[in-house]
């Protein structure tokens, strides 16, 4: 990745392809990451789509010494989330609880990363998101304490919190479903 | 502890089920918007070249040429004759008199006149010397 701070003069410059390849090579955790956070698609695009946007406007806003581009995307859609969150908290989308004659599949599969997903969506953000980025980005502590600017202790305490919660908020829906 | 290997491996499923990578028209959308800046920036440039063009017009309308340094030779001081074989091509821009004596005959060879009634005597005459050291121009001083 030594190159991208090249292929981002180039962007600016108004390489095509150089821009091309930036969004290629960073789009999908970008998008990934919104997801999680969001739980919508249509929201996790709208913010791939601003994160490049404001990258193109503002390239400068990028200082390689500070980390690395894929760490200074995600902090961006971070915010922007945030902001987002912070303007529709009482609307956070979380999937529909199980209801009516899905209470009789709850054993599924799918139903059950279904409920986990809601469980996830239900989190605080500052405990989404290091879900989002350790257990299903797969990143490790310090990768998850380089992207969100915070002490690998606190990733691995915040982790360990979320992971009790989720698992509470399964056995819960496990036992009302039961 | 089960519990929460159970979890993870949800987890894990749960991030292989989810779509990987935005939808191939948000990238279009990026890519339009990338063109459509671009032609701005040419448009900066256009605006800063027509700018240069305008103000060098202005320079060229406004600008007037350096006068040539005065000569000497041109604005001979009163009473000197221009040396004709001593035209130098470069301008006199500063210069020295120097008091000489001379004959009559001398000087009316250089185009002075001379009073019919001179003598062979020497007489005294001003010699006008360029910064280059050249002779230009001679007068007569009695």
């Amino acid at each position: 990745m030594k190159n991208e701070n090249e292929l981002l003069k180039r962007a600016a410059k108004g390489d095509e392809a150089a821009f091309l390849q930036l969004y290629q090579r960073h789009q999908g955790p970008v998008f990934r990451f919104a997801l999680h956070m969001s739980g919508q698609r249509e929201t996790a695009e709208e913010i791939v789509q601003e994160v490049f946007l404001s990258l193109l406007s503002a390239p400068k806003g990028f200082v390689e010494q500070a980390g690395n581009l894929q760490g200074y995307l995600i902090g961006t859609a971070r915010n922007m989330l945030r902001n987002r969150l912070r303007q529709t908290w009482r609307y956070v989308a979380v999937e529909p609880a199980t209801v009516g004659a899905e209470l009789f599949d709850a054993v599924s599969k799918e139903q059950e990363l279904r409920e986990l997903r809601a469980a996830i969506l239900s989190l605080p953000p500052n405990y989404r998101e290091i879900v989002a980025l350790c257990d299903l980005e797969g990143m490790d502590y310090s990768q998850a304490a380089s992207h969100l600017g915070c002490p690998v202790g606190t990733i691995r305490s915040r982790l360990h919190r979320a992971r009790a919660t989720l698992a509470a908020k399964m056995q819960k829906r496990i036992r009302c479903t039961a | 502890m089960n519990e929460q290997i159970e979890l993870i491996d949800n987890l894990r499923r749960l991030a292989s089920a989810l779509p990987r990578e935005a939808s191939p028209a948000v990238e279009q959308k990026l890519m339009t918007a990338f063109r459509e800046r671009r032609p701005r920036k040419i448009a900066v440039w256009a605006y800063a070249a027509a700018a240069c063009a305008v103000l060098a017009a202005a320079l060229v309308l406004t600008h007037k040429p350096a006068r040539p340094p005065r000569t000497l030779d041109v604005y001979l001081p009163s009473g000197f004759v221009a040396l004709p074989y001593s035209q130098s091509g470069v301008p006199m821009e500063s210069a020295i008199v120097i008091r000489v004596r001379i004959r009559p005959a001398e000087l009316s060879s250089m185009g002075v006149a001379v009073p019919a009634a001179a003598s062979t005597a020497k007489v005294q005459a001003d010699v006008l010397v360029g910064q280059d050291g050249v002779a230009r121009a001679v007068r007569l001083v009695e």
